[in-house]
């Protein structure tokens, strides 16, 4: 019962951004968050704290921070420093390794990059 | 976010508009919703607390958990499975047959806590070994679930200069959870009656995006 109620709730997940209104507060303060719906029968379920986390001015001629993503999916095929990368939607993608990194994978792994 | 019907059934198809979001009180605008079709799925562990069970009834309560997840419960991934002991330690176990035996013999050694110790104290070892499952959980990737089996922990406390609000500790500590991408479900193995403590559990679950799933072990397929 307990575990299949864990698996429902991965089904209808959704991911939701917005803009915080509200000043900033000292690193580590927590936040609450409530959502509702005003649709009809909705239940939903979130996380209702988080943290708050700092925000550093970036140092005077530092370079922005580069995007970062996280490609998962399985090991399509893999040569040299190169492998391609079947992700879960169906995208493919291409990832170069550094020179010097050590990979450990094989067609078909599982790998988050 | 996870959104459901009356019945429980999911629903996939809400708009922005369909939800309000408030932040310590305040409307905020969303810029945007979307279902998560990434199929990730989470890792899952299961914490069977044997804080203040007595040697008998741990037992039982793992018999009744082997039982569970040998006898067909469907879950979304391989099990990871810990034992907690009354002195905060948290010991993994490699799987669910002899070797979940071979570590509750080894933890034998361990008493249950002491049912009338300081309750700070006590309250103190929760929160810190929960903190430590926490971190272990977060060396994990992608989305994490805690299927936690305890008797529960008090959401405040009688002391003698007056109650004692132990929300806010449990709110952080469900902000660890949250940062980790770690929900937290519990279960009552409801073995002692009496000393179930549901509100912090409430709380705790709550907080992290679980609504209230607080169930009989007994009721495991």
């Amino acid at each position: 019962m307990a575990l299949t109620q864990m698996g429902t709730d991965t089904a209808a997940t959704y991911l939701l951004d917005y803009n915080r209104s509200q000043l900033k507060k000292p690193e580590g303060a927590f936040h609450t968050v409530h959502l509702t719906s005003n649709r009809k029968g909705v239940r939903l379920v979130s996380q209702q704290v988080y943290l708050a986390a700092a925000i550093h001015a970036p140092a005077k001629g530092a370079l922005p921070p580069e995007p970062a993503f996280t490609f998962v999916g399985s090991v399509q095929s893999i040569t040299g420093q190169s492998m391609v990368l079947k992700l879960d939607d169906a995208r493919f993608v291409v990832i170069d390794f550094g020179r010097n990194a050590k990979v450990n994978l094989s067609m078909g792994d599982r790998a988050s990059v | 976010m996870v959104a459901t019907d009356h019945a429980g059934h999911p629903v996939t198809d809400l708009q922005p508009g369909d939800v309000r979001v408030t932040d310590d009180g305040s409307p905020e605008s969303i810029t945007s919703l979307r279902l998560d079709q990434s199929n990730t799925r989470p890792t899952v562990a299961v914490l069977l607390d044997l804080m203040d069970l007595s040697f008998a009834q741990r037992n039982a309560a793992a018999n009744q958990l082997r039982d569970a997840l040998l006898g067909g419960a469907e879950a979304s991934a391989p099990i990871r499975l810990y034992i907690l002991v009354s002195n905060g330690g948290l010991y993994p176990v490699q799987g669910i047959g002899r070797q979940l035996d071979q570590a509750l013999q080894k933890v034998s050694g361990v008493r249950p806590l002491d049912l009338r110790a300081d309750p700070v104290e006590r309250f103190k070892t929760v929160y810190s070994a929960l903190d430590s499952m926490g971190q272990e959980m977060a060396r994990f990737p992608g989305p994490k679930q805690l299927l936690w089996i305890t008797n529960g922990v008090p959401s405040s406390m009688k002391m003698v200069q007056g109650w004692m609000d132990l929300k806010p500790r449990l709110f952080q500590l469900a902000a660890q959870f949250n940062r980790g991408d770690i929900a937290v479900y519990t279960l009552d193995p409801s073995l002692i009656l009496g000393t179930l403590n549901r509100d912090g559990l409430e709380v705790l679950t709550a907080a992290t995006g679980c609504g209230d799933l607080i169930a009989a072990i007994s009721k495991w397929p």
